[in-house]
């Protein structure tokens, strides 16, 4: 079951369309992430599907509801950081997170579950203000998860955050949807898209990448071996494979499709071809992110 | 809605530049009373002439002006009215004396009215005077009258140190005048910066996107914000004022549910509403009739009447006798300290709501703070008044002074102006809950 769907909005400023005729759905217990370059579209798409901004058409249901007809039922089912995390900033961490618990009707316990979850500890009762940009992420996270929605919309979650936040937000992430919340998560970082969205939509000039207009995702490896060359040779005769051999004649480049990528590592792997090291090159979405942004870049 | 709300006036109470201005706000409200006090205790000084003393001037100017009179020929009984008619002046500065001594505001009162009375008789007494002496020759009574007045406020002056001149520019009467007018100045644009945070700030700043992901209409949120802001911004701004006129009428007392009511020859109001009519033709009989009708003024009207007299109706310019008739009216307008803070509510009330409907179309705080006092202080000067006098004919006051509302106005012009301040706030909300979209 879709708990988001997007009709043929349309978005426009003045004269500019920021959003043009765009249509998505997000699957329920899935992370969606949402990609494009600055400018692209992303945050609006995002403000309009909270219905921060309002389409000039199409329409937005999540979880059943139409954004515009049943704001509050619909939103009900939301919650997430867009832009900035909503804080009150002349209030400290807990003060905030009351609110949240007294706005959703949540048990004390399940707020000192997530003062747990988000590690603030001592800075809960400072002034929100003061936080640091990563403190302010957290809090903000901590908000929307305890207002436990079906679906949590992320945007750049993880600006600010340090790298043992960043791994905690990915474990936190992923357990949402394994526990059935569909996560929308918009970030410049590739890398973090990658390891967690199970799908991904790109946006460009206020429009959807269409499947067929997205290259086919590559892996790209570097393979360190004695016999570098054998392997090159090896891998020259299958296909959506492609083996070239760096002038170093020890490291030969592997680009490959997803679904020979098993038969390929057994190839390369044999004892024969003296393999030293193997080094994933790049995230397969950068090298689609590339090719389809390549005129911004 | 209610956390919503709550959440608003947490935010707005913890705002350490909000606590600054709460302070400041506290600090020009201080300022104000003891500007007042000291201006006031510098009044009395200057008023501390002993009785006997103006007795004995009494005595001495009357002889001198009835040998004056006798040698011109003027018959006893013309010469006994003018004497009768002059006397009143000491009579009203005996009084005048004793008020303050004795912190009577009855007195007071009376000596106002002598003076009025004084001065309307004494005009004729000298047109009467012309006539005996000059036989049918047209005189320049005012002139004369003049002439005489101010040598009877030169006199006085080197008497008892300058009776009327104790609202003269020293360093504290200035910080009070500068006060009185300044104070409903500061209370707009302390109004507006507290209001225009919750929502031209937060749209400023863009923060209040953010807030709208919660499960509820923009309305109910919009709504949720003005009412916090309105709240929070009037409990401050209203308390120390609320504060201040309990000090201030535990120490002058709080004045009494009837109202002085003076009108010139012209029928202009120098105060407001006429009901009935009180006559009365001598000071004591003024006394006795203030007595009967157990009335206490406040002294500030009294202080006011005696200033008025003395500014204005006694300062005859253009030849002319611009002085008031006999017309003394009382009317029920409530307790003064009920009215004046009622009138501070309204003028907060008002400038919460002027502020919050300014910051709806706009997400600059500066500009909204700017075209919020800016829409309040036309809006008081302009069209208040008029639609005040619309409803109530006897409102005196005009123009911005009707936002200091402590005198001159009635409690009936504080009721009505609460009323379009609330209605106002209500026409906000309702447009809020239309138009959700502004608050974004």
């Amino acid at each position: 079951m879709n708990i988001l769907e997007v009709e043929h909005i349309t978005k426009r400023f003045r004269k500019k369309t920021v959003v043009d005729d765009i249509s998505f759905s997000a699957e329920e217990g899935k992370v969606l992430g949402f990609i494009g370059p600055n400018g692209a579209g992303k945050t609006t798409m995002l403000k309009l599907i909270t219905n921060i901004l309002i389409p000039d058409s199409g329409s937005i249901h999540i979880a059943g509801f139409d954004i515009l007809k049943d704001r509050e039922k619909a939103l009900a089912n939301v919650a997430g950081v867009i832009e900035n995390p909503a804080l009150y900033l002349e209030l400290n961490g807990y003060d905030n997170l009351k609110f949240i618990q007294k706005m959703y009707q949540k048990s004390k316990d399940d707020m000192e579950r997530i003062v747990e979850i988000i590690g603030l500890g001592h800075a809960m009762r400072q002034k929100t203000g003061r936080y640091s940009l990563g403190m302010k992420q957290r809090l903000g996270l901590g908000m929307a998860l305890l207002a436990d929605p079906r679906f949590l919309i992320l945007d750049e979650p993880t600006n600010g955050l340090d790298a043992s936040g960043i791994m905690e937000l990915r474990g936190l992430i992923r357990q949402k949807a394994e526990e059935g919340v569909t996560v929308l998560l918009s970030s410049h970082i590739l890398s973090e898209v990658d390891k967690i969205a199970d799908d991904v939509v790109f946006i460009k000039e206020g429009r959807i990448i269409e499947k067929s207009e997205v290259p086919p995702m590559q892996k790209k490896y570097l393979v360190t071996a004695g016999n570098a060359r054998h392997i090159q040779e090896q891998l020259a005769a299958m296909e959506h494979v492609e083996a070239v051999l760096r002038d170093d004649s020890v490291t030969v480049e592997i680009s490959m499709s997803q679904e020979v990528f098993a038969r390929v590592m057994q190839l390369v792997c044999q004892g024969e071809n003296q393999v030293q090291d193997i080094r994933q090159e790049g995230t397969q979405l950068e090298t689609v992110y590339q090719d389809i942004f390549q005129e911004d870049a | 809605m209610w956390p919503l709300i709550v959440q608003e006036i947490k935010q707005l109470r913890s705002s350490q530049k909000n606590k600054i201005l709460i302070l400041l706000w506290v600090v020009v409200l201080l300022a104000l009373v003891i500007s007042h006090t000291n201006s006031y205790l510098a009044y009395k000084e200057q008023c501390a002439v002993n009785v006997e003393d103006i007795e004995e001037d009494k005595q001495r100017d009357l002889e001198q002006l009835e040998g004056e009179l006798s040698s011109m020929g003027m018959s006893e009984e013309d010469i006994q009215e003018i004497l009768e008619n002059s006397g009143y002046i000491y009579d009203a500065t005996i009084l005048e004396v004793e008020a303050i001594e004795g912190n009577n505001d009855k007195k007071f009162l009376a000596s106002a009215w002598t003076y009025l009375k004084n001065a309307d008789a004494l005009a004729e007494s000298f047109g009467m005077y012309d006539c005996k002496a000059y036989g049918e020759e047209k005189v320049d009574s005012a002139q004369k009258f003049r002439d005489y007045m101010y040598d009877y406020y030169g006199k006085l002056e080197d008497e008892s140190g300058e009776l009327w001149n104790y609202h003269k520019m020293t360093g504290f009467n200035f910080l009070y005048r500068v006060m009185e007018d300044a104070m409903p100045l500061a209370c707009l644009a302390v109004a507006m910066l507290l209001v225009v945070d919750s929502l031209a700030g937060e749209k400023e700043s863009g923060s209040i996107k953010a807030k709208l992901l919660l499960p509820v209409s923009k309305g109910k949120a919009a709504v949720a914000r003005i009412a916090g802001g309105t709240v929070y911004s009037t409990v401050m701004l209203f308390l120390p004022v609320l504060v201040l006129f309990l000090f201030l009428g535990a120490v002058n007392g709080f004045g009494s549910g009837k109202f002085l009511v003076l009108e010139d020859a012209s029928g202009m109001k120098m105060t407001e509403a006429v009901e009935g009519r009180l006559e009365a033709y001598d000071t004591h009989e003024m006394v006795s009739l203030l007595d009967s009708k157990d009335l206490r003024i406040s002294e500030k009207y009294c202080i006011g009447i005696s200033r008025f007299l003395a500014e204005e109706d006694c300062k005859i310019e253009e030849g002319v006798l611009p002085l008031p008739n006999e017309r003394l009216k009382f009317v029920p307008v409530g307790l003064f300290l009920f009215k004046a803070c009622l009138y501070q509510l309204a003028v907060i009330l008002l400038s919460v709501s002027i502020g919050n409907f300014i910051s709806l179309f706009t997400s600059r705080k500066g500009i909204a703070v700017t075209i919020g006092v800016l829409a309040a202080l036309v809006f008081c000067a302009v069209s208040l008044p008029a639609g005040l006098r619309l409803i109530n004919p006897g409102t005196y006051q005009s123009g911005i002074g009707v936002l200091g509302g402590t005198a001159g106005v009635t409690a009936l012009d504080a009721v009505i102006f609460l009323g379009i301040s609330l209605c106002l706030l209500g026409i906000g909300i309702r447009f809020v809950q239309k138009k959700q979209d502004v608050i974004c």
